[in-house]
């Protein structure tokens, strides 16, 4: 896209065995930004970063970082990344120290430089009080903390972290978050999450990937834009017999407004209840409730669905 | 080179804070040890032979090395694998093959420990009279070779697997295959093996250097096997780029 | 499709460069089997040919060696010690063949026997055509009725110009070096000594054709066909007799036959009388050859039918008896003939003998003239009986000595010379031997060293002064009673050499030097009663009076290369102050005890544990020199004297002998060659290595025929004393025997010094040398275990501690 992009993600496609786990992935990812990698578990997002780190070779596509071909020159790519790994993978039978001191010289940084650099980031990171601790009776918050401390050890152009935050309690998540967030502001930072709050939070730009390709790329205002005329319903009903899904969800489609009605909860007939999945531009609860009524159906539950990731998704896989 | 030699002090420090250094060190040092005093059968006296010669050692270490050392590979790479790390590790600056040495180089550290410790032997053979010192370090020169080329082997094993006692285990197989079973399998196959083939084995290509010869041609072979494990191991770590 | 393509490509780039790499490795390994590039760690280049061997490739032009190589070779190959494992000697062996064409420099020609056709034969049956030894393992085929073991060959034969020489059977490759450079420098010499002994070397070959080709002929023409072998004998009277068919074969071809075989008495009547007296092998060959030709008239006569004379066998059983005897005669002839031919590249080595010595030869004359015996049984038949026992036992001496001369020296390519008290060293000796003389050396044999030593032949003396007996065999004091088996002591022996040798400056002491740390065992069998079944154990003890010296002039050509020695019942020998002081000799202390070496003045007691404790209450006063070397301008001993004659042969019944007495010429003749000064090589060692002599005089001590005039009780007790004294040299020899192989070494060693063949002195002691521990008590070895077994793990672990600690230590100080 722009030429200040320092990576460039182009047409990327990784088969395992006969699944494709990227159909064609492409982003731009521009110095000094955040960019927020977004999907659920298994969109493909640690794939992505996997090929980004030169862990894994895409099947086709390039990625290209400070323009340098990853798959021509994955070291001197290497060099420019600092890498954490989802649920960080560390030796657990190492101390902090001796861990962060030997990946500095595997970094190529001198033993000198490496001390120094060393106390600078574990204040940073906030370990100045385990270094002489064995990395496997850490707190998971340390322990992402010291990966954290590894991958920005020697002040990388990039950063790229594969779900930093997972796994950790709430106000290790609030910590780490504001460490990220004070990354960014010298770093281009990549990051992936499936937590949207996540991404907002620290996030300048979100890529939304799903099954293996890109979905949405954009700035957070502009995607929430493009969602925010939109909403779903959870429409819970007491089904009789004599009412069966398909005959209820043309009922719920008939009502002015709605754009598209899904049956989300398969049951056996009679089924107690079915939920609906009402898409809307505007709010038809007042109308969906007399339509229901007047239908002689008993509604157990209405419901305007928050504006979550799945939901995003949801709109966006349909409006593609 | 340089970060062959930092993963190599990393693998040797690693190996060395595990307590299973000292467990297979300890049994290499009393297997030896036992082996040395009264033979395989046990029935063997060293002093009864009156002979001062530390040939016994040179007999019966590769045999004890073909079982620890694999116990001391199983987890260079399987582990790694296992936690996670290595993909951290792989996308460090440094090339497979730097990996793959560095580790090597590692093990080797171990190896020559445990080696060291052995020079006991030597020494109390000293003390009570004259052997051939030649010889003894002739001896041990093949001992580092051979224990190198297991140390690679138990490596690339590895490599195969997340699973580090599957890793020993195939390790095992392979340095056993390699030191004594050659012979006797080419006997099953072949009516009457070609003398070429019969170098094969680690065996027939280490007794010059228990004799105190340093012939090229052992050498050689020694470093060819080594060489093609880690050249095996290493495309086995390249092998996830095109899983 | 196009992922797929790249994912296999990335595989198939792998597998084909991991491929590419196995075929680098092994095309690598191939190209290097030729390479020679090796590095010798051993203390004297163990696997590296010697200067001298290379200097020896590469001094003959043109040598081709033959190798004779089965083709399969066993795995192992059992021998008496137990299974000796073959497993990789071939390669072994064509290393090393390799390499001495390598350092000849295309000087020297390797040719390998492959199977040929059924005329030229298998590798093995070539070999045995070319007088290789061949050898036998556990495998054998049965082939109908009978079981044939396979027969395998390791050998080479060298050729250079006319002569060649043989590597029969190349088993130890320890030797492998020293035997093929003794075979080269032999081939040199024996060419040019061959250029030298053209006449006798043609006249021998001439006598010995002749009678291959009559052999030959006649066993081509006897071979009859025999229907088993078990029969042959109870046929004789049955018509189909393969024995008569014989005769009738041999009759038809009598005309080939006189072609063939008349020549054989012109060429003994010829060039075999041209020939004796020459050289001992020629005569030998020629006695023979005329033994051959004897028995070939018989069987002439016996074959052409006339009738058998009185008392002799029919004719047809003499034929094939004759047959056979002409076969034998001329394997005789063939021997004869191969160590005349032989005998060019051989320096020849006296051993002085008569006084009780090692003196490796069969004596001549019987014990007792067969007359004298035969009149002694008419007149007592028990008399009869022992005569005859005693003649056994004196055969069986003179077969052993027989045997060890041959064993010892004859096969290793050493031709050695009996010279008895009543001897002049001959000419064509090269070096004189003195072999632990237990008797006084007499005036004329101590003239004889004397003058050999001073005309620069090497002297050798090897001293006894102990005769130690440790659970010897006695004759019990009454009749009827078993034999003993507790004669322990420790005598000692007449020996004079420490006065012979005080003329030269060579001080020998008569003081036993024990040890008590650096010691060989003895190894002493007994009889165990084990309910009521009686077995045989072994036991060995470490023994004081067997030394292990190890403190060697490493500038000597006899010690450079020895790692260590064990030489039982040793004295010492020391030089003399004026000797020292004396610079134009060069003295060198050759062998010397260690510092906890001991010099007593005997006797000590014999039994090792009594001898242990006396040792070890003893401080120790070592080293002390064990075997000394002295070279420089000798005076004689007999200067100033009246000069030795010559004494008669102590035997005059013996036609040959008393064709030796004394003249008056060959008196003038001595007295006018007698020097009084020379510079001489003398080496002294003062133990026997274990080698002790075996003679007739000394096992039938107090044999003495008048005695036995009239039956006595005590000439039964004497008879059964000689018994003992056979079977005490047995016990004797077998207490030390694991030590003889390598005493022996350093006895060949001392051969080639002796007969100028220093460069074979180092190549020999690098073969297998033992290198013996020091003594050790029980209680010591197992702390030395205890200590090495657990010692080190238990480091190992100790270092595992520590380093935890310390990097505890360093991790909380990283904390704050």
């Amino acid at each position: 896209m722009t030429a200040s992009a320092m990576i460039q993600v182009r047409n990327l496609v990784k088969t395992y065995g006969d699944k494709n786990a990227l159909n064609g992935v492409s982003f731009d990812a521009r110095a000094g930004e955040i960019l927020g990698l977004l999907g659920p578990n298994g969109a493909g997002k640690s794939t992505t970063m996997k090929i980004l780190t030169t862990y894994l070779s895409a099947t086709s596509g390039s990625v290209t970082v400070d323009g340098i071909d990853a798959a021509v020159n994955p070291l001197a790519v290497r060099a420019m990344l600092g890498y954490l790994p989802e649920s960080t993978p560390l030796y657990s039978d190492m101390v902090v120290y001796d861990y962060l001191l030997w990946c500095g010289e595997m970094r190529g940084l001198a033993r000198a430089d490496v001390h120094k650099r060393l106390t600078d980031v574990a204040r940073v990171v906030g370990l100045e009080h385990v270094m002489g601790q064995v990395i496997g009776t850490l707190s998971k918050g340390f322990k992402q903390r010291v990966g954290l401390a590894q991958a920005m050890l020697h002040n990388p152009k990039i950063l790229i972290l594969d779900e930093p935050t997972s796994g950790l309690d709430p106000n290790q998540i609030i910590e780490i978050r504001n460490l990220i967030r004070s990354l960014g502001q010298n770093h281009t930072l990549i990051l992936s999450s499936h937590n949207l709050a996540e991404v907002r939070q620290i996030c300048d730009r979100v890529v939304i990937i799903h099954q293996g390709a890109v979905v949405a790329d954009g700035t957070l205002d502009e995607l929430e834009g493009r969602v925010a005329s939109r909403h779903h319903l959870i429409v819970g009903i007491a089904t009789t017999a004599t009412h069966d899904a398909d005959r209820l969800k043309s009922l719920l489609a008939a009502t002015p407004g709605a754009k598209s009605v899904t049956f989300s909860h398969t049951s056996q007939a009679p089924v107690p209840t079915a939920f609906f999945d009402v898409e809307a531009d505007t709010d038809i609860r007042s109308a969906l409730y007399e339509r229901i009524r007047g239908a002689d159906l008993t509604l157990l539950e209405l419901r305007r669905k928050s504006l979550d990731l799945e939901g995003i998704f949801q709109s966006l896989t349909h409006s593609v | 080179m340089k970060p062959v030699w930092i993963l190599a002090r990393r693998e040797m420090a690693a190996t060395f804070d595990s307590p299973i250094a000292y467990i297979a060190g300890a049994l290499f040092l009393v297997a030896t040890g036992l082996l040395f005093f009264f033979g395989l059968g046990g029935t063997d006296d060293f002093f009864a032979g009156r002979e001062a010669t530390v040939r016994p050692l040179f007999e019966y270490a590769p045999w004890v090395l073909a079982v620890i050392l694999p116990a001391v590979t199983m987890r260079l790479v399987a582990e790694e694998k296992r936690q996670g790390t290595l993909e951290l590790l792989v996308t460090l600056p440094v090339t497979d093959t730097q990996i793959v040495l560095g580790k090597l180089l590692g093990a080797i550290g171990f190896l020559v420990v445990a080696l060291a410790m052995t020079l006991v032997l030597p020494g109390l053979v000293l003390a009570i009279g004259h052997p051939d010192v030649g010889a003894i370090v002739g001896g041990y020169v093949g001992l580092l070779l051979i224990g190198t080329a297991f140390l690679a082997l138990g490596l690339m094993a590895s490599t195969w697997t997340q699973n580090q006692i599957v890793a020993f285990i195939v390790g095992m197989m392979l340095c056993m295959f390699f030191w004594t079973a050659t012979d006797a399998l080419l006997r099953l196959f072949l009516d009457q093996p070609p003398p070429e083939l019969a170098l094969l084995s680690f065996q027939s290509q280490f007794t010059d250097f228990a004799r105190g010869v340093i012939d090229l041609r052992n050498v050689l072979y020694f470093l060819s096997v080594t060489t093609i494990a880690v050249l095996a191991s290493t495309y086995s770590l390249r092998s996830r780029h095109w899983q | 499709m196009a992922e797929t393509t790249k994912k296999t490509n990335g595989r198939t780039d792998a597998l084909v460069l991991l491929g590419a790499a196995v075929g680098v490795a092994i095309l690598v390994n191939a190209l290097a089997v030729q390479s020679a590039i090796r590095l010798d760690l051993t203390d004297q280049q163990v696997h590296t040919l010697s200067d001298a061997s290379v200097a020896a490739a590469k001094a003959l032009e043109d040598v081709t060696v033959t190798v004779y190589i089965s083709k399969k070779l066993p795995e192992t190959l059992p021998t008496p010690q137990g299974k000796m494992p073959l497993k990789g000697i071939d390669r072994a062996f064509r290393d090393k063949l390799a390499e001495y064409a390598r350092a000849a420099g295309g000087k020297l020609k390797l040719v390998f026997a492959e199977d040929g056709s059924p005329s030229v034969g298998t590798i093995e049956e070539q070999g045995e055509a070319a007088k290789l030894e061949t050898f036998s393992s556990t495998d054998a085929q049965v082939t109908g009725n009978t079981l044939k073991f396979q027969k395998y060959v390791l050998g080479a034969t060298f050729h250079y110009k006319t002569v060649s020489e043989v590597m029969p059977k190349a088993l130890n490759p320890g030797f492998y070096e020293f035997e093929m450079t003794q075979i080269l420098l032999r081939l040199k010499e024996k060419y040019e000594q061959s250029q030298l002994m053209k006449e006798p070397l043609a006249q021998g070959k001439a006598v010995f054709d002749g009678v291959k080709a009559c052999n030959e002929a006649v066993q081509k023409a006897a071979k009859v066909e025999e229907k088993k072998d078990d029969d042959a004998g109870l046929s004789l009277k049955g018509g189909n007799d393969p024995n008569q068919k014989r005769v009738a074969a041999l009759q038809a071809a009598t005309a080939d036959l006189d072609k063939a075989c008349a020549p054989v008495a012109g060429l003994v009547a010829g060039d075999g009388a041209k020939l004796k007296g020459k050289n001992p092998f020629g005569d030998h060959l020629v006695d023979n050859a005329a033994e051959f030709d004897k028995a070939w008239q018989e069987l002439k006569r016996a074959a052409s039918g006339q009738a058998p004379a009185e008392g002799q066998l029919p004719p047809a059983l003499m034929v094939q008896q004759l047959t056979l005897l002409l076969d034998q005669l001329f394997r005789e002839v063939d021997r004869a003939h191969q160590t005349l031919a032989d005998s060019p590249g051989r320096k020849s080595i006296g051993f002085l003998c008569g006084h009780d010595e090692f003196c490796p030869f069969a004596e001549n004359s019987p014990l007792v003239d067969p007359q004298v015996a035969a009149m002694l049984g008419q007149s007592n038949p028990m008399m009869k009986q022992i005569v005859q026992a005693a003649t056994q036992i004196s055969q069986a001496v003179d077969e052993t000595n027989g045997k060890i001369g041959d064993n010892l020296f004859t096969k290793r390519g050493y031709s050695i010379r009996r010279i008895g008290p009543d001897e002049a060293v001959p000419d064509d000796v090269a070096a004189l031997i003195v072999y632990a003389p237990r008797k006084p050396l007499g005036e004329y044999a101590r003239y004889q060293l004397d003058q050999t030593l001073l005309a620069g032949k090497p002297v050798v003396v090897l001293a006894q002064s102990w005769q130690v007996a440790l659970l010897n065999m006695q004759a019990p004091e009454d009749l009827g009673n078993e034999m003993r088996m507790d004669w322990s002591t420790m005598l000692p022996t007449a020996s004079n050499l420490d006065e012979v040798l005080k003329v030269y400056g060579v001080e020998l002491s008569k003081d036993p030097i024990l040890d008590s740390k650096h010691v060989e065992t003895v190894r002493v069998t007994g009889l165990v009663n084990k309910g009521g079944l009686q077995f045989q154990t072994q036991q060995d003890f470490p023994y004081a009076l067997i030394p292990v010296a190890n403190d060697f002039d490493r500038g000597h050509a006899l010690t450079r290369s020895l790692a260590s020695l064990s030489l039982p019942y040793t004295t010492s020998v020391e030089p003399s102050k004026e000797l020292l002081a004396n610079k134009a000799f060069d003295v060198s202390r050759v062998v010397r005890s260690s510092a906890s070496s001991l010099r007593k003045p005997g006797p000590v007691p014999v039994l090792p544990q009594t001898l242990k404790k006396l040792v070890l209450d003893t401080p120790p006063n070592g080293p002390h020199t064990l075997a000394l070397a002295v070279q420089g301008p000798f005076k004689s001993a007999f200067t100033g004297k009246e000069i030795p004659k010559r004494p008669a042969p102590e035997d005059s019944k013996d036609p040959q002998k008393a064709a030796q007495k004394p003249t008056d010429a060959e008196y003038e003749l001595a007295k006018r060659a007698f020097k009084a000064e020379g510079k001489g090589k003398l080496l002294v060692i003062a133990s026997n290595l274990g080698i002790e002599g075996l003679s007739r005089a000394d096992v039938l001590a107090g044999f003495d025929l008048s005695k036995f005039q009239q039956f006595s009780p005590d000439s039964i007790k004497a008879f059964t004393q000689w018994q003992a004294n056979f079977q005490n040299w047995q016990i004797r020899i077998g207490q030390i025997s694991h030590l003889l192989n390598e005493n022996l070494q350093f006895l060949s060693n001392v051969l080639d010094w002796a007969s100028a063949h220093e460069a074979l002195v180092a190549i020999r002691s690098k073969g297998d040398t033992r290198r013996p521990m020091d003594d050790l008590e029980p209680e010591k070895q197992k702390e030395l275990r205890l200590g090495a077994l657990i010692g080190s793990p238990l480091l190992l672990i100790l270092l595992g501690l520590v380093r935890w600690r310390v990097r505890l230590r360093r991790n909380r100080s990283l904390q704050a």
